[in-house]
């Protein structure tokens, strides 16, 4: 018996240092994870709708910064680490492809309270492939 | 402690740390598959709208707006298009009726760490729906 005086106390330990704090880590990444995911898929489409429906490229490139910042911004995220890509390589030409990606950085190392600390990130991406509508206006 | 009471602590620990690491991996698979999900949903509803634009242009001039009837063969090209465009691997099966487009895609994530008892992958699958419609007043 004497042999294991203390054992409870280093196995809980080692328990909560091994085991429970990676995986509350991991959890709290995971979530943050699932909101940039929402919020970047919302941002593709918003930006996809108004896009297309643009009078031309750059009139569409700022249609797409405004519904992505909204996007962002409804879902409390900081507008300005999003990365935007868009593909207008046949010009809103209607029925043409259009094509949004929108990338946003998830830090991995987070501190509770603190939120962001330096380090690497898991960028999280979403892509939209939209068409230019065949016969609506564009006003 | 009696003797029968020998090594229960290290039973409760390891107990412990299976529980969280199987809350760990069901985390971290649910949330893989859950952001696959949502790519596989922007894929078919960019497909099923492309689609829905591919009205009988005859039969939508000779009504005056007011009778949308999809072009099946043409809505059939451009749903197949997109989800071209878009790179995805899943199964795509397309659905066009005279009033809308149905899109259903599948597709499986292979698992991280749901594979260590033994599921392999996730079935995911989604739907989208598309209709035409017209600002033409009773259109």
């Amino acid at each position: 018996m004497n042999a294991q005086r203390g054992q409870a106390l280093m196995e809980t330990i080692l328990l909560g240092l091994l085991l429970l704090v990676p995986l509350m880590w991991a959890l709290s990444v995971l979530a943050d994870l699932h909101r940039v995911s929402l919020a970047a898929t919302s941002a593709a489409r918003d930006a996809s709708i108004e896009a297309v429906a643009a009078r031309d490229p750059a009139d569409a490139l700022r249609a797409m910064d405004r519904a992505v910042a909204r996007a962002f911004e409804s879902h409390r995220l900081d507008p300005r680490l999003v990365r935007v890509r868009a593909d207008m390589s046949q010009r809103l030409q209607r029925g043409s492809a259009l094509s949004i990606e929108v990338t946003f950085p998830v830090t991995v190392l987070q501190a509770p309270l603190l939120g962001r600390v330096a380090g690497p990130s898991i960028w999280v991406e979403a892509r939209r492939v939209a068409r230019v509508p065949l016969y609506g206006s564009r006003d | 402690m009696r003797r029968t009471e020998k090594g229960q602590v290290t039973v409760l620990v390891l107990g412990l740390g299976l529980l969280a690491f199987a809350i760990a991996g069901l985390a971290v698979d649910g949330t893989r598959a859950f952001l696959f999900q949502r790519t596989l949903q922007s894929a078919a509803d960019s497909a099923s709208l492309a689609a829905a634009t591919e009205v009988d242009r005859d039969i939508y001039y000779r009504s005056g707006g007011r009778v949308r009837k999809i072009d099946q063969h043409a809505a059939r090209s451009a749903a197949t298009r997109w989800i071209l465009l878009r790179g995805i691997g899943a199964r795509a099966a397309i659905t066009v009726n005279d009033d809308r487009v149905v899109v259903v895609m599948r597709d499986r994530i292979p698992t991280m760490f749901l594979g260590l008892v033994g599921i392999g992958s996730i079935p995911v699958a989604v739907e989208s729906v598309a209709e035409p419609r017209s600002r033409v007043p009773g259109g």
